[in-house]
Protein backbone atom coordinates (compact mmCIF):
# COMPACT_ATOMS: atom_id res chain seq x y z
CA UNK A 1 0.00 0.00 0.00
CA UNK A 2 1.42 2.80 -1.02
CA UNK A 3 0.78 6.24 1.52
CA UNK A 4 -0.70 8.70 0.45
CA UNK A 5 1.15 12.54 -0.34
CA UNK A 6 0.03 14.79 2.73
CA UNK A 7 -1.36 17.49 1.03
CA UNK A 8 -4.03 15.02 -0.49
CA UNK A 9 -4.98 13.94 3.02
CA UNK A 10 -5.36 16.98 4.06
CA UNK A 11 -7.47 18.12 1.24
CA UNK A 12 -9.70 15.33 1.88
CA UNK A 13 -10.12 16.25 5.50
CA UNK A 14 -11.48 19.51 4.65
CA UNK A 15 -7.70 21.52 5.37
CA UNK A 16 -6.57 22.46 2.13
CA UNK A 17 -8.32 23.73 -1.20
CA UNK A 18 -8.16 21.13 -3.84
CA UNK A 19 -7.75 23.52 -6.67
CA UNK A 20 -4.26 24.09 -4.96
CA UNK A 21 -3.36 20.53 -5.33
CA UNK A 22 -0.94 19.19 -8.20
CA UNK A 23 -2.60 17.63 -11.55
CA UNK A 24 -1.95 14.34 -10.27
CA UNK A 25 -3.03 14.22 -6.70
CA UNK A 26 -6.33 16.32 -8.34
CA UNK A 27 -6.94 13.39 -10.24
CA UNK A 28 -6.56 10.98 -7.28
CA UNK A 29 -8.76 13.08 -4.83
CA UNK A 30 -11.63 13.37 -7.49
CA UNK A 31 -11.33 9.42 -8.09
CA UNK A 32 -11.89 9.37 -4.37
CA UNK A 33 -14.93 11.77 -4.07
CA UNK A 34 -16.55 10.01 -7.23
CA UNK A 35 -15.95 6.94 -5.29
CA UNK A 36 -17.59 8.07 -1.75
CA UNK A 37 -20.13 9.73 -3.84
CA UNK A 38 -20.75 6.49 -5.19
CA UNK A 39 -21.32 5.24 -2.11
CA UNK A 40 -23.98 7.18 -1.07
CA UNK A 41 -26.60 5.27 -2.89
CA UNK A 42 -28.90 4.66 -0.26
CA UNK A 43 -30.68 1.13 -1.01
CA UNK A 44 -34.44 0.56 -1.29
CA UNK A 45 -34.61 -0.82 1.77
CA UNK A 46 -37.24 0.31 4.71
CA UNK A 47 -37.99 -1.30 8.44
CA UNK A 48 -40.21 1.38 9.42
CA UNK A 49 -43.20 -0.72 10.09
CA UNK A 50 -41.28 -3.64 11.35
CA UNK A 51 -39.85 -1.44 14.38
CA UNK A 52 -43.35 0.53 14.61
CA UNK A 53 -44.68 -3.08 15.15
CA UNK A 54 -42.01 -4.58 17.79
CA UNK A 55 -42.25 -1.06 19.57
CA UNK A 56 -45.95 -1.19 19.79
CA UNK A 57 -45.73 -5.06 20.43
CA UNK A 58 -43.84 -4.21 23.31
CA UNK A 59 -44.51 -5.06 27.26
CA UNK A 60 -45.36 -1.95 28.91
CA UNK A 61 -42.13 -2.34 31.44
CA UNK A 62 -40.31 -2.15 28.25
CA UNK A 63 -41.07 1.08 27.04
CA UNK A 64 -38.68 4.54 27.69
CA UNK A 65 -39.39 6.32 30.83
CA UNK A 66 -37.96 9.24 32.33
CA UNK A 67 -35.81 8.25 35.22
CA UNK A 68 -38.06 9.57 38.17
CA UNK A 69 -41.04 7.29 36.73
CA UNK A 70 -38.68 4.10 36.15
CA UNK A 71 -37.95 4.96 39.74
CA UNK A 72 -41.24 4.93 40.84
CA UNK A 73 -42.30 1.76 38.79
CA UNK A 74 -39.20 -0.13 40.21
CA UNK A 75 -40.42 0.56 43.82
CA UNK A 76 -43.99 -0.05 43.26
CA UNK A 77 -43.19 -3.77 41.14
CA UNK A 78 -43.18 -7.11 43.31
CA UNK A 79 -39.86 -8.50 43.43
CA UNK A 80 -38.20 -11.49 44.73
CA UNK A 81 -35.71 -11.22 47.56
CA UNK A 82 -33.44 -14.13 47.97
CA UNK A 83 -31.28 -15.16 51.28
CA UNK A 84 -28.53 -17.25 50.81
CA UNK A 85 -27.47 -18.88 54.36
CA UNK A 86 -25.30 -22.06 55.63
CA UNK A 87 -28.30 -23.94 57.40
CA UNK A 88 -25.72 -23.90 60.19
CA UNK A 89 -26.29 -20.11 60.38
CA UNK A 90 -30.06 -21.08 59.84
CA UNK A 91 -29.58 -23.30 62.98
CA UNK A 92 -27.91 -20.56 64.66
CA UNK A 93 -30.46 -17.86 64.00
CA UNK A 94 -33.82 -19.95 65.04
CA UNK A 95 -31.63 -20.92 68.07
CA UNK A 96 -31.28 -17.18 68.71
CA UNK A 97 -34.82 -16.29 68.09
CA UNK A 98 -35.74 -19.41 70.77
CA UNK A 99 -33.57 -18.16 73.11
CA UNK A 100 -35.25 -14.64 72.93
CA UNK A 101 -38.48 -15.45 73.21
CA UNK A 102 -38.85 -18.26 75.32
CA UNK A 103 -36.11 -17.12 78.52
CA UNK A 104 -37.78 -14.93 80.95
CA UNK A 105 -35.93 -11.53 80.79
CA UNK A 106 -35.90 -8.83 83.21
CA UNK A 107 -38.80 -6.55 83.04
CA UNK A 108 -36.67 -2.98 83.80
CA UNK A 109 -35.48 -2.29 86.95
CA UNK A 110 -39.13 -2.37 88.44
CA UNK A 111 -39.86 -5.69 89.48
CA UNK A 112 -43.65 -7.09 89.03
CA UNK A 113 -45.33 -7.83 91.94
CA UNK A 114 -47.17 -11.35 92.63
CA UNK A 115 -50.60 -11.35 94.29
CA UNK A 116 -49.56 -11.06 97.86
CA UNK A 117 -47.10 -8.99 97.60
CA UNK A 118 -46.73 -5.16 97.18
CA UNK A 119 -43.86 -2.54 97.44
CA UNK A 120 -43.19 0.15 99.50
CA UNK A 121 -41.96 3.47 99.27
CA UNK A 122 -39.71 4.86 102.21
CA UNK A 123 -39.40 8.68 102.30
CA UNK A 124 -36.53 10.08 104.00
CA UNK A 125 -36.61 13.93 105.51
CA UNK A 126 -33.28 16.08 105.84
CA UNK A 127 -33.70 19.30 107.76
CA UNK A 128 -30.11 20.40 107.17
CA UNK A 129 -28.56 20.00 103.88
CA UNK A 130 -25.61 17.06 104.06
CA UNK A 131 -22.88 17.60 102.73
CA UNK A 132 -20.70 14.82 100.58
CA UNK A 133 -17.44 14.80 101.09
CA UNK A 134 -16.55 13.08 97.98
CA UNK A 135 -18.50 15.40 95.33
CA UNK A 136 -19.32 18.10 97.53
CA UNK A 137 -22.73 17.85 96.51
CA UNK A 138 -25.47 18.57 98.44
CA UNK A 139 -28.82 16.75 98.39
CA UNK A 140 -31.89 18.94 99.70
CA UNK A 141 -34.83 16.83 98.42
CA UNK A 142 -36.16 13.74 99.28
CA UNK A 143 -34.98 10.35 97.92
CA UNK A 144 -37.72 8.02 97.19
CA UNK B 1 -35.99 23.08 13.72
CA UNK B 2 -39.57 22.88 15.68
CA UNK B 3 -39.25 19.14 15.80
CA UNK B 4 -35.41 18.68 16.89
CA UNK B 5 -34.47 16.11 18.51
CA UNK B 6 -34.63 16.65 22.02
CA UNK B 7 -37.91 17.48 21.36
CA UNK B 8 -38.89 14.45 20.12
CA UNK B 9 -36.89 12.75 21.96
CA UNK B 10 -38.86 14.65 25.27
CA UNK B 11 -42.19 13.58 23.51
CA UNK B 12 -41.27 10.03 23.56
CA UNK B 13 -40.41 9.92 27.15
CA UNK B 14 -43.84 11.52 28.19
CA UNK B 15 -45.06 8.19 26.64
CA UNK B 16 -46.20 9.79 23.25
CA UNK B 17 -44.48 6.39 21.38
CA UNK B 18 -45.78 7.38 17.94
CA UNK B 19 -43.44 10.49 17.92
CA UNK B 20 -40.40 7.99 17.72
CA UNK B 21 -41.90 7.92 13.97
CA UNK B 22 -40.16 10.87 13.50
CA UNK B 23 -36.92 9.55 14.23
CA UNK B 24 -37.36 6.46 12.32
CA UNK B 25 -37.74 8.88 9.23
CA UNK B 26 -35.33 10.84 10.42
CA UNK B 27 -32.65 8.61 10.67
CA UNK B 28 -33.42 5.20 8.74
CA UNK B 29 -31.70 6.03 5.45
CA UNK B 30 -28.46 6.76 6.86
CA UNK B 31 -28.82 3.93 8.93
CA UNK B 32 -29.49 1.81 6.49
CA UNK B 33 -26.84 3.09 4.11
CA UNK B 34 -24.16 2.87 6.78
CA UNK B 35 -24.86 -0.43 8.06
CA UNK B 36 -25.61 -1.68 4.79
CA UNK B 37 -21.71 -0.32 3.81
CA UNK B 38 -20.41 -2.14 6.69
CA UNK B 39 -21.96 -5.86 6.52
CA UNK B 40 -22.40 -5.55 2.43
CA UNK B 41 -25.45 -7.21 2.49
CA UNK B 42 -28.77 -5.41 2.60
CA UNK B 43 -30.83 -7.78 4.78
CA UNK B 44 -28.33 -8.00 7.32
CA UNK B 45 -28.09 -4.16 7.08
CA UNK B 46 -32.07 -4.32 7.62
CA UNK B 47 -32.08 -6.91 10.36
CA UNK B 48 -29.32 -4.42 11.95
CA UNK B 49 -30.32 -1.38 11.94
CA UNK B 50 -34.17 -2.24 12.33
CA UNK B 51 -32.57 -4.41 15.96
CA UNK B 52 -30.75 -0.79 16.71
CA UNK B 53 -34.00 1.24 16.61
CA UNK B 54 -35.85 -1.27 18.57
CA UNK B 55 -32.83 -0.70 21.49
CA UNK B 56 -32.51 2.70 21.03
CA UNK B 57 -36.37 3.40 21.39
CA UNK B 58 -36.10 0.93 24.36
CA UNK B 59 -33.17 2.53 25.92
CA UNK B 60 -34.33 6.09 24.95
CA UNK B 61 -33.82 7.15 28.51
CA UNK B 62 -30.51 6.60 28.96
CA UNK B 63 -29.58 8.79 25.92
CA UNK B 64 -27.61 11.62 27.91
CA UNK B 65 -27.98 14.44 25.42
CA UNK B 66 -30.70 14.03 23.24
CA UNK B 67 -29.64 16.93 20.79
CA UNK B 68 -26.25 14.37 19.73
CA UNK B 69 -29.09 11.60 19.23
CA UNK B 70 -27.48 11.03 15.40
CA UNK B 71 -24.27 10.27 16.93
CA UNK B 72 -25.76 7.57 19.61
CA UNK B 73 -28.30 6.21 16.93
CA UNK B 74 -25.15 5.31 14.71
CA UNK B 75 -23.11 4.01 18.30
CA UNK B 76 -25.98 1.60 18.42
CA UNK B 77 -25.85 0.84 14.76
CA UNK B 78 -22.12 0.08 14.71
CA UNK B 79 -22.07 -1.90 17.23
CA UNK B 80 -25.16 -3.95 16.33
CA UNK B 81 -22.85 -4.52 12.77
CA UNK B 82 -20.04 -5.52 14.83
CA UNK B 83 -21.96 -7.83 16.42
CA UNK B 84 -23.51 -9.45 13.35
CA UNK B 85 -19.79 -9.27 11.54
CA UNK B 86 -18.37 -11.34 14.92
CA UNK B 87 -21.45 -14.06 14.17
CA UNK B 88 -20.43 -14.48 10.98
CA UNK B 89 -19.10 -18.09 10.36
CA UNK B 90 -15.70 -18.42 8.71
CA UNK B 91 -17.01 -20.79 6.00
CA UNK B 92 -19.22 -17.75 5.13
CA UNK B 93 -18.61 -15.64 1.61
CA UNK B 94 -16.31 -13.06 2.40
CA UNK B 95 -17.99 -10.01 2.32
CA UNK B 96 -15.71 -8.81 -0.92
CA UNK B 97 -16.62 -12.03 -2.86
CA UNK B 98 -20.35 -11.54 -1.80
CA UNK B 99 -23.04 -10.72 -4.43
CA UNK B 100 -22.69 -6.93 -4.50
CA UNK B 101 -26.35 -5.39 -2.84
CA UNK B 102 -29.42 -5.09 -6.22
CA UNK B 103 -29.52 -1.57 -6.59
CA UNK B 104 -30.35 -1.66 -9.77
CA UNK B 105 -33.65 -3.22 -11.91
CA UNK B 106 -33.84 -4.82 -15.49
CA UNK B 107 -36.37 -1.56 -16.91
CA UNK B 108 -33.29 0.52 -15.42
CA UNK B 109 -30.92 2.64 -18.48
CA UNK B 110 -27.89 1.89 -19.43
CA UNK B 111 -26.45 5.03 -17.58
CA UNK B 112 -27.98 3.29 -14.24
CA UNK B 113 -26.56 -0.29 -15.12
CA UNK B 114 -23.51 1.07 -15.55
CA UNK B 115 -23.50 3.31 -12.22
CA UNK B 116 -24.65 0.43 -10.30
CA UNK B 117 -21.72 -1.56 -12.12
CA UNK B 118 -19.33 0.89 -10.30
CA UNK B 119 -21.11 0.87 -6.84
CA UNK B 120 -20.56 -2.88 -6.69
CA UNK B 121 -17.14 -2.30 -7.96
CA UNK B 122 -16.31 0.24 -4.86
CA UNK B 123 -18.84 -1.67 -2.37
CA UNK B 124 -15.80 -4.80 -3.69
CA UNK B 125 -13.11 -2.58 -2.56
CA UNK B 126 -14.56 -0.76 0.35
CA UNK B 127 -15.47 -4.68 1.27
CA UNK B 128 -12.08 -5.80 1.11
CA UNK B 129 -10.90 -3.51 4.34
CA UNK B 130 -10.65 -4.12 7.80
CA UNK B 131 -14.08 -3.26 9.70
CA UNK B 132 -12.23 -0.60 11.52
CA UNK B 133 -11.17 0.89 8.33
CA UNK B 134 -14.18 0.39 6.55
CA UNK B 135 -16.53 2.20 9.43
CA UNK B 136 -13.73 5.06 9.35
CA UNK B 137 -14.04 5.80 5.50
CA UNK B 138 -17.87 5.43 5.72
CA UNK B 139 -18.86 7.95 8.40
CA UNK B 140 -15.93 10.34 7.01
CA UNK B 141 -16.74 10.25 3.55
CA UNK B 142 -20.43 8.93 3.00
CA UNK B 143 -22.09 10.19 6.39
CA UNK B 144 -19.84 13.39 6.33
CA UNK B 145 -19.40 13.60 9.42
CA UNK B 146 -16.69 15.47 11.74
CA UNK B 147 -14.18 13.28 13.47
CA UNK B 148 -15.29 14.65 16.75
CA UNK B 149 -18.63 13.00 15.96
CA UNK B 150 -16.50 9.99 14.83
CA UNK B 151 -15.34 9.73 18.01
CA UNK B 152 -18.73 9.72 19.45
CA UNK B 153 -19.92 7.19 17.14
CA UNK B 154 -16.90 4.45 17.42
CA UNK B 155 -15.46 5.59 21.03
CA UNK B 156 -11.64 5.75 19.33
CA UNK B 157 -9.13 8.71 19.48
CA UNK B 158 -9.10 11.45 16.69
CA UNK B 159 -5.82 10.56 15.93
CA UNK B 160 -7.08 7.46 15.89
CA UNK B 161 -9.60 7.75 13.81
CA UNK B 162 -7.83 9.86 11.03
CA UNK B 163 -4.95 7.40 10.79
CA UNK B 164 -7.94 4.61 10.02
CA UNK B 165 -9.26 7.26 7.37
CA UNK B 166 -5.94 8.18 5.94
CA UNK B 167 -5.24 3.83 5.65
CA UNK B 168 -8.85 3.22 4.53
CA UNK B 169 -8.05 6.14 1.56
CA UNK B 170 -4.75 4.75 0.64
CA UNK B 171 -6.34 1.32 0.29
CA UNK B 172 -9.25 2.53 -1.77
CA UNK B 173 -7.19 4.74 -4.03
CA UNK B 174 -5.08 1.17 -4.82
CA UNK B 175 -8.24 -0.92 -5.70
CA UNK B 176 -9.93 1.74 -7.35
CA UNK B 177 -7.16 3.39 -9.98
CA UNK B 178 -8.72 1.12 -12.41
CA UNK B 179 -12.00 1.53 -11.44
CA UNK B 180 -13.27 4.58 -11.18
CA UNK B 181 -12.44 7.42 -13.60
Amino acid sequence: MNPIDPRLQEALDGERDPAELPADLREAYARLIAAAELLETTPRLSVADRVTAEIRRMPVHMLPDGRVRRAIRWFGRPRAVTFRLRPVWTLALAAGLAAILLLPWQQGSVPTPGESEGIANFVGHFPEPVRLKSSARSITGAVA
Amino acid sequence: MVNDDADVVARVLAGDGEAFGILIRRYEPGLLRFATRMLGNPDAAADAVAESLVRAYRHLAQCRDPSRLRSWLYRITGNRCRSHLARRHTNDIPLSEAPAPALAEASDTWEVLERSEQVALVERALAALPAEKREAFVLKHVEGMSYEEMAAVTGARIPTLKMRVHRAREALLEALEEVVR
